[in-house]
């Protein structure tokens, strides 16, 4: 009998996740979606690991950057943290990570009772919520207040914002890449709505602007 | 039902709140429900019962909890509220038909935000 041998090869990964388990020269992630992996780390890195979770709420969540050990394309393990940080609650890459577990059927209940066990409520695709993640992470200045993030019946995503009297509901959808933007106050019924296109960069700015320009009036 | 009384909407699923806080969504009702968002009548079950109530449909994801605003809080946002006893004696109807989506959108996050202002009136591990 011949063994198989598959080829393992090395590349840059980005973990978000608790950690669950440290040991000398190494500590265990689990990731927000996906299994527990062992990411092997200096003694700088512990250091620092151990300052973050000094403290730290339980169950806290940090991003992991290093370089991942693959074999047939699957992670098996972080060979080297290259660096560590806390995540905000709200970090919105980890939060579409934790939809990435719902089923169709998942919003049944929120209808008319008379359509109660239809199955209503569509789970948002993988594809859609790698697209947005990395949107996001690119796009999103790291300085503006992030939003709450929702999933949406429609297999979309729903982001709010509270700034001061102001508030937004910025519904995206994941397949046509694009997002209707709602933006009004607590004192009036005026409202400012918007449909942007997420693949154009100059969407994004607009939305920073808008999203800075609300910072600066509730100072 | 008059003014005080609290339309309970149950909140489902738990995918609906993030670091403890609900989405607009869920007080928003359906093009397919007529714009009619189903609640329950606070003068005629308790909040406990109506969620037990709501569990008795097994084939539904469990509610996390159980959320209300008041008739007034419905009145102040232009919304009526009509009892729809056919679906079982305690449902109510909160009326958005007279607004377009975006405005609808607008009132849903305010009947959230005064729902989340009055704070939970039932979770499950209440019980325990």
């Amino acid at each position: 009998m011949v063994a198989t041998s598959y080829p393992r090869t090395t590349k840059d990964v980005v973990l978000r996740g608790s950690v669950i388990e440290t040991k000398p020269g190494c500590f265990v992630l689990k990731p927000v979606f996906g299994a527990e992996i062992t990411a092997f780390a200096s003694k700088c890195v512990e250091d620092k690991l151990s300052d973050l979770l000094d403290g730290a709420a339980d169950g806290a969540r940090i991003l992991v950057k290093g370089i991942g050990r693959y074999r047939r394309n699957e992670l098996e393990y972080v060979m080297k943290v290259k660096c560590i940080s806390m995540l905000h609650p709200l970090d919105v890459p980890a939060r579409l990570d934790e939809l990435r577990d719902m089923k169709d059927g998942w919003a049944d209940g929120m209808q008319h009772p008379s359509d109660w066990g239809s199955g209503y409520g569509k789970a948002p695709s993988h594809e859609g919520l790698d697209w947005l993640s990395d949107k996001f992470t690119s796009e999103y200045p790291d300085d503006l207040p992030l939003p709450y993030t929702y999933p949406t019946p429609e297999g979309g995503i729903e982001m709010e914002w509270d700034i001061g009297v102001n508030s937004v509901i910025f519904e995206i959808d994941l397949a046509a890449h694009q997002g209707d933007w709602l933006q009004f106050d607590e004192h009036s019924d005026d409202e400012d709505s918007q449909m942007l296109d997420l693949d154009d960069s100059a969407s994004w700015a607009w939305i920073a602007g808008e999203i800075r320009r609300m910072e600066k009036t509730a100072e | 039902m008059n003014e005080d009384t609290l339309l309970y909407r149950i909140v489902n699923p738990d995918k609906l709140t993030e670091s403890g806080k609900v989405a607009s969504r869920a007080f928003r009702p359906r093009p397919q429900d007529n714009k009619m968002l189903s609640v329950y009548d606070g003068d005629k079950i308790a909040p406990d019962a109506a969620y037990r109530h709501y569990m008795n449909n097994p084939d539904m994801p469990p509610p996390i909890g159980v959320l209300g605003v008041t008739v007034a809080e419905c009145s102040a946002e232009g919304l009526d509220v009509l009892p729809d006893p056919d679906a079982f004696p305690e449902h109510v109807l909160i009326d958005f038909t007279k607004f377009s989506s975006n405005q609808i959108r607008i009132r849903s996050a305010r009947l959230r935000d005064a729902a989340e202002a009055r704070d939970w009136l039932f979770r499950p591990q209440d019980t325990t």
